[in-house]
């Protein structure tokens, strides 16, 4: 069973060494380094991050570093600030203070959600969102890469390059026989693939996934882990998830919040054996 | 194990973008073939002599064209409806304000057969002008004429929909704004300091480009134009729903978020999309008002823009074809009733709203692709099988 195997191996390109998981958030994985340096080591770097609504601290102070083909689950109780990130991350909600900056030069406080789209940080929503008048195929079209502007977008043509891609995408989310039916005529779990497929489809740099797996039957869900697995390396990926059996499964470091704070980071063995985790999150439980 | 080309209808022979569909589909086709037979019919019929079986008299000819211009209206409607999910109550505004502006151009030419014998129109004389307002000048000139008809909508469409879309406003909020819009523009022409004609308007047309009027040629020629114009405008619809734009289009329909997170503007996507049909109408009204005859302040009324919907949502919506048939049927109903029971319609009118919103959710057109369906599943059949071959 996957779930046992060791964490480390599966790691992407720029997996960090064990050992780590208590140090610092500053200077987790390759120790400290001057600020005007650290946007080049990440591709996502977000610093000091504090947001609040009506008073209360969504995230407080928090601080989360990416590398470059990284496979990242951020866990955490409710209310820990997990879908907050992400709404920062893709310029829905803008903080109050810290920084946040994404592959060197995008400062992601700047921009709106559709040049965050642009430039390639994609995001799958916490319920399935795909367009449930249009065909599966015309679903993964309309996400493609390519010209978002609306002449650009009137005068686009598929080539043979896209379909050929596009049919990737639809061997891979296992939606080939389905792909002349509406959107809104699968079942849940097939709607949750097509979004994962429409974010693969604007070829994204990093993928946000808000539970991508709420939902599936368990062969659905180890169907997800190898599909994510096999994305790792590919582009950078966060996940955010409830089960904690699919964290596992997909064997990615993890980062655990809590109060809008980062509280631990490490693998899954890791982060189980921290007291401060375990009292905070998993209850002594879960593990 | 699947390969690419066998993966859907983009796989299919001939499918050009938007996902495999074509500008001339099924529908399309049965569309233009009997519109074209239909206006060709009636304008062969309307060059009869008269009083000869099948002669179509001028009177009745004008009539067909003024539907045509509904269904123009319609179609337009129908575009960032049916398509968009954008409920316009307004759209009677830009019809109006294109019937207005062709209308300047037909005052004009009246000259000096008005009745104050002045070549400045019969009202400014009236209210004590003793020249022509600088909105008024160059309006003699056709091009110009219909260069504003054009124009002065979309204009107005981009101003206005680039407030409420950039500020994000949408359903129901969008609707009654839009109808705001066309009640205060009501309001507007009815003032005769506006230099519109008061609640007057303009009547009493004399010639385009020096033909007479009230002609039979002239009958024949507006029907054809407005003929014209429904059927490029319809094909200019098909052309953007198949393309990768109509997708997108779609998609705001259904999930306006997450088209943005796929990485379209939006509001810029709403915004041409809304101002071309804007033009649609302006051109559809300045065709419009030579049928009728006249253009007054109550071309804005809400009722008329609220009509128009109706019209849209009986024929069935998202179809395009839906919004011709309906405008027909609609206004067809309409002159029918007011001539037999003036009062009736109104009831007929609410009525009519109430069982296509219980009963007939996908409107005429639903029933009409029901009954079509036996022998459009025979061809997805076939094509199926084509599939299954690749």
């Amino acid at each position: 069973m996957e779930r046992k195997q060791a964490p480390d191996g599966a790691a992407g390109p720029a997996a960090a060494g064990a050992g780590e998981a208590k140090a610092l958030p500053l200077t987790f994985g390759d120790g400290w380094v001057p600020k005007a340096q650290r946007r080049k080591l990440y591709v996502l770097l977000l610093e000091d991050i504090t947001v609040s609504f009506d008073g209360f601290r969504a995230l407080d102070g928090l601080t989360l570093y990416l590398r470059e083909g990284e496979l990242r689950s951020v866990i955490g109780p409710n209310g820990a600030g997990k879908t907050t990130l992400m709404d920062v991350m893709t310029g829905s909600t803008r903080p109050d203070s810290g920084e946040a900056w994404y592959s060197e030069t995008v400062n992601l406080l700047e921009e709106d959600e559709v040049s965050i789209a642009q430039a390639g940080i994609c995001r799958k929503f916490q319920k399935p969102s795909v367009f449930e008048t249009l065909t599966v195929f015309q679903n993964l079209e309309l996400a493609l890469k390519g010209p978002k502007t609306v002449l650009g977008t009137f005068r686009a043509r598929l080539s043979g390059e896209d379909r050929d891609f596009l049919g990737g995408i639809l061997e891979l989310t296992r939606l080939g026989p389905e792909a002349g039916r509406l959107a809104g005529l699968l079942s849940h779990g097939q709607k949750q693939w097509l979004e994962t497929g429409m974010l693969l489809s604007q070829k994204p740099r990093v993928l946000l996934l808000d539970e991508p797996v709420a939902g599936m039957t368990p062969q659905e869900i180890d169907r997800t882990a190898d599909l994510l697995r096999s994305l790792e390396g590919s582009c950078t990926i966060v996940l955010v998830e409830h089960d904690m059996e699919f964290v596992r499964a997909v064997a990615s470091k993890v980062t655990v919040l809590h109060q809008g704070r980062v509280l631990a980071e490490g693998t899954m063995d890791e982060i189980g054996r921290d007291p401060e985790v375990v009292e905070a999150y998993l209850g002594g439980a879960a593990c | 194990m699947a390969t690419p080309e066998s993966t859907g209808p983009a796989g299919l022979e001939g499918a050009a973008a938007g996902g495999g569909e074509r500008v001339f589909d099924g529908p399309t086709r049965a569309f233009f073939a009997v519109a074209l037979l239909f206006s060709a019919s009636v304008a062969l019929a309307s060059l009869l002599p008269e009083g000869s079986a099948l002669s179509v008299g001028p009177l009745k000819v004008s009539v067909l064209g003024k539907y045509l211009c509904l269904a123009t209206l319609a179609l337009s409607v129908d575009l960032v409806w049916g398509y968009m999910g954008i409920l316009s109550l307004g759209h009677g505004a830009f019809f109006a304000l294109g019937g207005y502006a062709f209308g300047m151009y037909l005052m004009r030419h009246i000259g000096d057969r008005g009745v104050y014998v002045s070549e400045l129109p019969d009202f400014m004389v009236f209210i004590g002008w003793d020249r022509l307002p600088w909105y008024w000048l160059g309006t003699d000139v056709f091009a110009y004429a219909v260069f504003l008809a054009v124009a002065a909508p979309g204009l107005l469409a981009l101003a206005f929909g680039w407030t409420a879309f950039r500020s994000r406003v949408s359903g129901v909020y969008f609707s009654i704004i839009s109808q705001a819009l066309t009640y205060a523009l009501m309001l507007a022409f009815f003032l005769n300091s506006l230099g519109f004609g008061g609640n007057n308007g303009f009547t009493d047309f004399k010639e385009i480009l020096g033909f007479g009027i009230n002609t039979r040629g002239m009958a024949t020629c507006l029907f054809a134009a407005s003929a014209l114009l429904m059927l490029l405008f319809y094909w200019c619809c098909r052309v953007i729903a198949v393309s990768r734009l109509g997708l997108a289009v779609r998609a705001v329909r259904d999930n306006e978020d997450r088209v943005r997170f796929a990485g379209y503007r939006v509001e810029r996507v709403k915004l041409s999309v809304f101002t071309l049909s804007a033009m649609a109408a302006g051109l559809a009204g300045a065709l419009y008002v030579p049928q009728t005859g006249i253009i007054n302040p109550n071309s804005f009324s809400p009722l008329f823009s609220i009509e128009v919907v109706i019209c849209v949502a009986l024929g069935g919506r998202g179809r395009l074809y839906g919004a011709v048939i309906g405008a027909f049927l609609v206004n067809w109903l309409k002159t029918t009733l007011t001539g037999l029971m003036p009062d009736a319609w109104l009831f007929v009118y609410g009525l009519l709203f109430v069982v296509v919103t219980v009963f007939l959710p996908q409107g005429v057109a639903g029933i009409v692709e029901r009954m079509a369906a036996p022998f459009a599943g025979r061809q997805k059949g076939g094509r199926r099988g084509a599939e299954a071959g690749a």
